[in-house]
């Protein structure tokens, strides 16, 4: 029979052309396949932190998992791409005037598997939750008797959040934080009538449903953290609690969360599974079978500073499991599934602010920091970075270097740090950074780190206070010097309401050690040489040897340091010009932000004296990616999107043509934030009975209601342009110190007790400038 | 006997093994980084390091004074660990407890002592107490030139035992019959000890004072202790530049000069060596 016999064709046509249908159908949706978005590894990028929110629990009602925070209420289900921002996280009531007068917030959210369900601690109600017109609606409230929570009395009384809240076998248990040691400290209430049921258990510290009715539970005491007999660290046990019988038993594992220094309390357990789930502060892990050995099944990028969250292990519809902390809901594979696209970076030496680390890897999912061992917690000594360069041994990728503490330039000299200006957005941004502190991670054209941390020791005055002491702000250190010199002499005693300095200390003594400071940081600023032997140097020894300090150069005594009294004293004073206090540079600018006009404060850099150049020297900490990492490319895309997430007002500061002010993004927030305590305080005040704590209450509410004006005002900025030029001008005299000017720095700071001779007369001055130079000339010789 | 013993190579060949991993590889591992510029490729700079390191006057200043304080200390050493040697051995059995407190200062920790030095000798310590005492000006010593002082009896103290364990080793094989001759011939003790016993144990004295000699420039961590990583000019050490260049990342200099002050010691005894008497060649 022929192949072309009608049957044949037919059915051969139709196949066809069902074919090519098929084809026609799916060819849009390959595309589709192919652009398919991975699963998000976190749901809420940084924004969180961003706007400085909180995540403050979570519950799961079917397939959507909902996060309360410390504004909003959102939601998430598997195939959504971010968490949903749903509704604000409580309801204002307001008068006719359209003022705030009550606000019912949330502090938890729970689910008792069909509907949400709240609770707010100032009426100690539980309510169900839902959403109508976008608004969230409290109904069906059940009263709850919680007074082992209550804190304060009468009208300040107010509810303590409880370790951990949880609905288990359809009751809300609530543990209460037992410092005392009391022998319970569990309670829970039915939800239908709030019946409250104590439980004769303690210190478990966080619970998860078991077999049979019973749970594992975390138990610690939190009394105990060394066992006395053997002094070794108590940590915490799993137990398994019946509630049948109260009985708290040992886990049959004896398996104990030994993991991290931190200790988390999170338990997830899977009864479909027989699988256990817990987490430290950056690993998660899975136990199964006998619960003795965990796996470790996914990271966390929190570096132990997020906030930590009990029992914050949800079971996702999709299999997967979401781990709330603070500022982030992290979503994580059940199996070592989740680490095989996972890259981790290890850093060596620490940052001041490592939560902007994690601010980086919530929008790099894939990325997780990983800490070199050992500097958790502290920069690495000089001699530990040479000894682990001369071995080529560097298990880093990136490095934190402290400028003060390490010769960079030696670094970018041998080749150790990796060129980063292929990048763009950082060498967009050291671009614009002021050229004296750029010249320090700049060389041949080439960008070799970026700027971490920057701590500053600025000299601040206070120019209300002089105004109203009718004194001039000194320009230069000799005139500090003339000041000090009148304060002593009698300026001192014109209103006792005001001091120079605040320290309480002998006076002499810092004014010694500050002059010689500045001068070294002089010296180095101009010259890159240090030397004692100078006209100027001779000159403010001579002005401050001229000074009679009489009392003010007497040492603080053991009883007066002990003295309460003494020290409010000292305090409460309104000091005139603060030394010797050392801040982040951003703090400079928010320091400011929330005081009044009297305790606005300015940063000064004084020259020695009047006609020279100011120097001062910017303690920076230098984040660079090493050349021996074997990822170069993403530590260097790391570094990258530090640059975005970069504290704006440190931007504005290094950049000196940044003079725009920084809008504050909470400033909405904090209003509401403000006018929220303004409607508790007048709550408080209707309800108080006793005549002084009415009248306590109204002032506090007069001031707080002033106190809201001047924030209206001033928080709209996180930086004003006044301020910001005030930064610059101070940036603009800094100077980061080459190795050999750090290495005399250094060389001076090791032999104090030379300066200490000098101080108690037992070398005269030609004698100090004589040894202390030959030390800094040794020091230089080396660099020959 | 090495070609008649073969299993001998056996036994020798982890103590070997271990020489050439601990100290043979990485003596020649050095010399190689003193001829490279220092950078994370290691190129290849040939004797620049030198050359460089030669002019250097930090160096010129440590290499100085290591010599200066070796050269100071080790006669010092030598001296007065033969006289207590010699002066143990007449003891005979009864020398034992005396030796165990000389060796003493020996096995302390360079820190402990350091403290009791640095009382002693501060500005209001005993040594000053006593000067004045004498009529004298109290001195600076740990604050001046004078800290050489200190630490050469420091090192004088510390390591004396160690060197008349030594001696009395050696003088035990000297017979006891050449003294009863000398001594009928009407020989005191100096020559005595000039004409029979040091010619006698005049390898051993050689290794003492070698020893005293490597061990004194070694002088270091006192210093460092005192003074801290830039002391005073007159006992600024080559460990002073070699331990500020290492934290410096400058491994090259650091072994440069290493290498250099090694070439200058091996040439110093090599001479020594090759004078006759040291050998026991004139027995």
């Amino acid at each position: 029979m022929s192949y072309f016999n009608k049957k044949n064709t037919a059915f051969t046509i139709l196949l066809r052309v069902f074919s090519l249908l098929l084809v026609l159908t799916l060819l849009p949706s390959l595309p589709a396949a192919a652009e398919e978005k991975p699963a998000p590894k976190n749901l809420f990028g940084s924004e969180l932190m961003d706007k400085s929110e909180t995540v403050t629990s979570a519950a799961a009602v079917k397939d959507t998992l909902y996060f309360l925070t410390s504004t909003s209420l959102y939601a998430y289900t598997p195939g959504d791409e971010k968490a949903q921002r749903l509704t604000d996280s409580h309801v204002d009531v307001k008068n006719e005037q359209d003022e705030i007068v009550n606000s019912l917030s949330l502090n938890a959210i729970f689910s008792d598997g069909e509907r949400l369900l709240g609770f707010n601690g100032s009426d100690q109600q539980l309510y169900s939750v839902s959403i109508e017109d976008g608004k969230l609606q409290l109904t069906d409230p059940v009263k709850l008797d919680v007074e082992q929570f209550m804190q304060g009395d009468g009208t300040f009384s107010y509810f303590e959040m409880p370790i951990w809240m949880q609905i288990l076998d359809g009751k809300l248990y609530m543990k209460f934080p037992n410092y005392e040691n009391k022998p319970a400290d569990l309670y829970s209430f039915d939800l239908k009538t709030g019946e409250k049921t104590e439980h004769k258990v303690a210190h478990l510290q966080a619970i998860t449903p078991y077999k049979d009715g019973t749970y594992l539970a975390v138990f610690k005491d939190p009394q105990q953290y060394y066992d006395e007999a053997t002094s070794e660290r108590v940590w915490p046990k799993l137990v398994v609690y019946d509630p049948k019988d109260e009985s708290v038993t040992p886990h049959a594992s004896g398996y104990r969360f030994d993991q991290s220094e931190v200790e988390i309390f999170s338990l997830y357990y899977d009864a479909a599974e027989d699988s256990l789930y817990t987490c430290t502060d950056t690993d998660l892990y899975r136990l199964d079978g006998d619960f003795k050995t965990p796996r470790l099944i996914g990271y966390l990028p929190t570096f132990g500073s997020f906030m930590q969250l009990p029992n914050a292990i949800f079971s996702l519809a999709d299999g997967r499991l979401a781990i709330l902390t603070g500022q982030n809901v992290f979503v994580r594979e059940r199996t070592e599934a989740g680490l095989t696209d996972t890259v981790a970076l290890t850093m060596a030496g620490s940052l001041d602010d490592p939560t902007i680390l994690s601010r980086i890897m919530m929008e790099m999912d894939n990325v997780v920091i990983r800490r070199m061992e050992g500097t958790e917690y502290n920069q690495l000594t000089s001699e530990q970075m040479a000894t682990l360069f001369l071995t080529g041994n560097i298990p880093a990728d990136l490095m934190a270097i402290n400028s003060q503490s390490f010769d960079m330039d030696n670094l970018i000299k041998k080749g150790y740090l990796v060129d980063l200006s292929g990048n763009e957005k950082i060498t967009g941004f050291v671009n614009k950074m002021a050229p004296n502190l750029s010249s320090s991670l700049i060389k041949d054209g080439k960008i070799y780190g970026l700027p971490a941390n920057t701590m500053v020791m600025p000299l601040t005055v206070y120019p209300e206070r002089f105004k109203e002491l009718g004194i001039e702000i000194p320009t230069s250190i000799m005139g500090l010097l003339d000041l000090v010199e009148q304060w002593v002499d009698g300026l001192g005693e014109k209103d006792p309401d005001y001091t120079l300095f605040s320290f309480g200390d002998n006076m002499q003594d810092s004014m010694r050690q500050y002059v010689f400071d500045r001068y070294v940081s002089y010296a180095l600023g101009a010259g890159d040489e240090l030397s004692f032997d100078t006209p100027i140097f001779r000159k403010l020894m001579e002005k401050l040897s001229s000074i009679d300090f009489g009392d003010y150069a007497t040492d603080i005594s053991i009883e007066q340091q002990m003295d309460d009294g003494f020290w409010q004293d000292v305090f409460s004073k309104k000091q005139l010009i603060e030394i010797n206090a050392g801040f982040e540079l951003p703090y400079l600018v928010s320091r400011n932000n929330f005081e009044g006009p009297e305790e606005q404060s300015q940063a000064l850099v004084l020259p020695l004296e009047d006609g020279m150049d100011a120097f001062v020297e910017g303690d920076i900490t230098l984040f660079s990616v090493l050349q021996t990492s074997e990822k170069k490319e993403l530590a260097i895309e790391f570094l990258g999107n530090y640059v975005d997430k970069m504290d704006e007002i440190v931007k504005a500061s290094f950049d000196l043509e940044a003079n725009e002010p920084i809008i504050n993004p909470n400033y909405e927030q904090e209003a509401r934030q403000f006018a929220k305590y303004i409607a508790d305080m007048e709550k408080q005040l209707r309800e108080a009975k006793d005549e002084a704590v009415k009248s306590n209450l109204e002032q506090n509410i007069k001031g707080l209601k002033e106190e809201a004006e001047y924030q209206k005002q001033r928080n709209q900025y996180l930086a004003t342009s006044d301020v910001l030029k005030m930064i610059h001008s101070y940036v603009s005299n800094m100077y980061i110190m080459s190795g050999r000017a750090n290495a005399q720095r250094q060389a001076y700071y090791e032999n104090y007790e030379l300066r200490q001779q000098y101080f108690d007369g037992v070398i005269s001055l030609d004698q100090f400038i004589k040894q202390m130079d030959d030390k800094l000339r040794l020091v230089r010789l080396e660099y020959q | 006997m090495f070609v008649k013993k073969k299993s001998l190579w056996l036994f020798l060949l982890p103590g070997l093994a271990g020489l050439m991993v601990f100290h043979l590889v990485p003596f020649i591992g050095g010399i190689y980084f003193s001829l490279t510029d220092g950078t994370i490729n290691n190129n290849l700079v040939w004797f620049e390091n030198y050359k460089r390191l030669w002019a250097n006057q930090a160096f010129q200043q440590g290499l100085k004074n290591s010599l200066e304080l070796s050269l100071m200390s080790t006669p010092i050493i030598f001296l007065f660990s033969f006289i207590l040697a010699v002066m143990l051995k007449s003891l005979r059995e009864r020398s034992l407890p005396y030796r165990n407190i000389l060796l003493m200062p020996y096995l302390v920790p360079s820190s402990a002592l350091l403290i009791i030095w640095m009382v002693i000798f501060d500005y209001g310590g005993i040594v000053n107490r006593l000067l004045v005492g004498l009529g004298l000006e109290r001195v600076m010593w740990l604050e001046s030139g004078a800290l050489r002082v200190p630490i050469i009896l420091l090192y004088v103290w510390k390591n004396v035992g160690f060197s008349v364990v030594i001696f009395s080793a050696a003088l035990q094989s000297v017979p006891d019959e050449y003294y009863e001759f000398a001594m009928l011939e009407g020989a005191g003790p100096i020559r005595q000890a000039r004409s029979i016993t040091l010619p006698l144990i005049l390898p051993t004295a050689f290794l003492v004072f070698v020893l005293a000699w490597v061990n004194a420039f070694k002088i270091f961590k006192e210093v460092y202790f005192i003074g801290g990583a830039y002391p005073r000019d007159e006992v600024y050490t080559l460990q002073h530049f070699m331990n500020n260049r290492f934290s410096k990342l400058e491994y090259q200099d650091v072994t440069a000069a290493a290498y250099s002050f090694a070439l200058i010691v091996l040439v110093f005894f090599a001479l020594l060596y090759l004078s006759r008497g040291v050998r026991g060649d004139d027995r």
